[in-house]
């Protein structure tokens, strides 16, 4: 799984190294977006690569929505 | 600054409806809607038409500016939540797709690869391609829209020797449930045409352009479904995951060409790539609507490797996210038909 865990990690890094500049020059807040969302997306890759029980987010609004479904 | 131009507006909107619909959609209405799955194309197509031009109103109140744009402006905070809220629909379309074209490719195209690798590819080159801004995906829909309209509208010519009319019996009794319950699975898909009025200022963007980009779409679509009807029959087709991929692989041209579905596949990829970086553009538009300091070109890479990772825990396998086109349109509906009314109704210039 952590092998695995290094294709994320190892995208992230190759982001924030081409636009390390870029992002320096431009408001913090796209800083911030950046990490934010980069830090979800590996929390998210991390969760649904785990082998245990993994909640899958059309499976779990199927279970919610599917009685509302005419068809 | 280069103008846009109509015709790129129409492929835009051909291109955004019709690479993904194609290859995911055929089978299903077919199990359904059987020999008349052509139907629910259509009428899917009729609600959206009318859903399409209530925003196009309402886009053209505000001239000079797009829907976010006004929404943004006109509305502070109601207009930032629905413009956040279509953001969400934009991003899940983009999930949805890079799982889509993943599952494809490995499954058909590259068997042995991870699939991991793959959607990771195929997110990196979305990604470069949104980074361009508006001018680069209206570049490339200007190359492959017209190659790609061209070839599907010449197949019935190369496959017509091989129809079978027999295939499309009883063709006079037709099953409304089934037609009813195809119309609701295609409604969502044929629905992403609303993206148009949302990226295009009311300067650029007129309803006929909208009104052709369905049509040509649509025809398309049902051109498509037919081929596969004809040829491949009901019962085959319906239980194919790829009934289009089937359909291009009886074309044979001559002898020595045989494998012309590789030819047409490597024209239609790079088209549904150009499908992930719409949807992605739009994204990343939307949020420097909401938030003007955001770059938007900077946040492409982020959102869509983002948008990578929640595509493998979004959907468990191919087979949940085909069942997942049921569910997947009672949320278009908000989109679709809920949202757009609601802006229709509310979104006008203040008075002062």
């Amino acid at each position: 799984m952590i092998r695995i865990l290094l294709i994320y990690i190892v995208s992230a890094v190759i982001i924030l190294l081409l636009d390390r500049k870029v992002i320096q020059s431009l408001p913090k807040i796209n800083r911030w977006f950046t990490y934010i969302i980069l830090i979800a997306g590996m929390f998210i890759f991390a969760y649904s690569l785990q082998v245990k029980h993994v909640v899958y987010g059309s499976v779990w609004l199927s279970r919610w929505l599917g009685p509302f479904v005419p068809f | 600054m280069q103008k846009i131009t109509p015709r790129q507006i129409v492929l835009l909107g051909v291109t955004y409806v019709l690479n993904i619909t194609m290859i995911n959609l055929p089978s299903q209405i077919i199990m359904v809607a059987k020999q008349h799955a052509y139907m629910p194309y259509l009428i899917g197509g009729v609600i959206v038409l009318i859903m399409l031009f209530f925003l196009t109103r309402s886009s053209r109140r505000f001239p000079g500016q797009d829907l976010f744009q006004s929404m943004a402006s006109r509305f502070p905070v109601i207009g930032r939540v629905i413009i956040m809220l279509y953001i969400l629909f934009f991003f899940l379309i983009l999930v949805r797709d890079i799982r889509i074209m993943t599952d494809f490719t490995n499954v058909i195209l590259l068997p042995i690869t991870p699939i991991l690798i793959i959607g990771l590819c195929i997110t990196a080159t979305a990604i470069y391609i949104a980074r361009g801004g508006v001018r680069t995906v209206l570049g490339i829909t200007e190359l492959y829209g017209p190659i790609m309209i061209f070839v599907i509208v010449a197949m019935p010519i190369i496959v017509f020797r091989d129809f079978n009319f027999r295939f499309m019996q009883p063709t006079l009794y037709v099953d409304w449930k089934g037609v009813a319950h195809g119309s609701w699975l295609s409604f969502s898909y044929v629905g992403q045409i609303l993206v148009l009025p949302f990226i295009f200022s009311s300067k650029d963007y007129k309803f006929k352009y909208g009104l052709y980009s369905l049509l040509l779409s649509l025809g398309i679509l049902v051109l498509l479904v037919l081929m596969t009807l004809l040829l491949l029959g009901v019962h085959i087709s319906g239980r194919m995951m790829y009934p289009s991929y089937e359909l291009v692989r009886q074309l044979r041209i001559t002898d020595f060409l045989d494998r012309f579905d590789l030819f047409l596949v490597a024209l239609w990829y790079p088209a549904v790539l150009l499908n992930l970086a719409i949807s992605l553009y739009v994204v990343c538009y939307g949020l420097k609507t909401i938030l003007s300091q955001v770059s938007g070109k900077m946040m492409a890479a982020p959102i869509g490797l983002f948008a990578y990772s929640c595509a493998f825990w979004f959907y468990q396998n191919s087979i949940q996210l085909f069942n997942f086109t049921r569910v997947w349109t009672l949320i278009g509906l908000l989109y679709i038909l809920v949202l757009p009314l609601l802006i229709f109704a509310i979104h006008r210039p203040s008075k002062a």
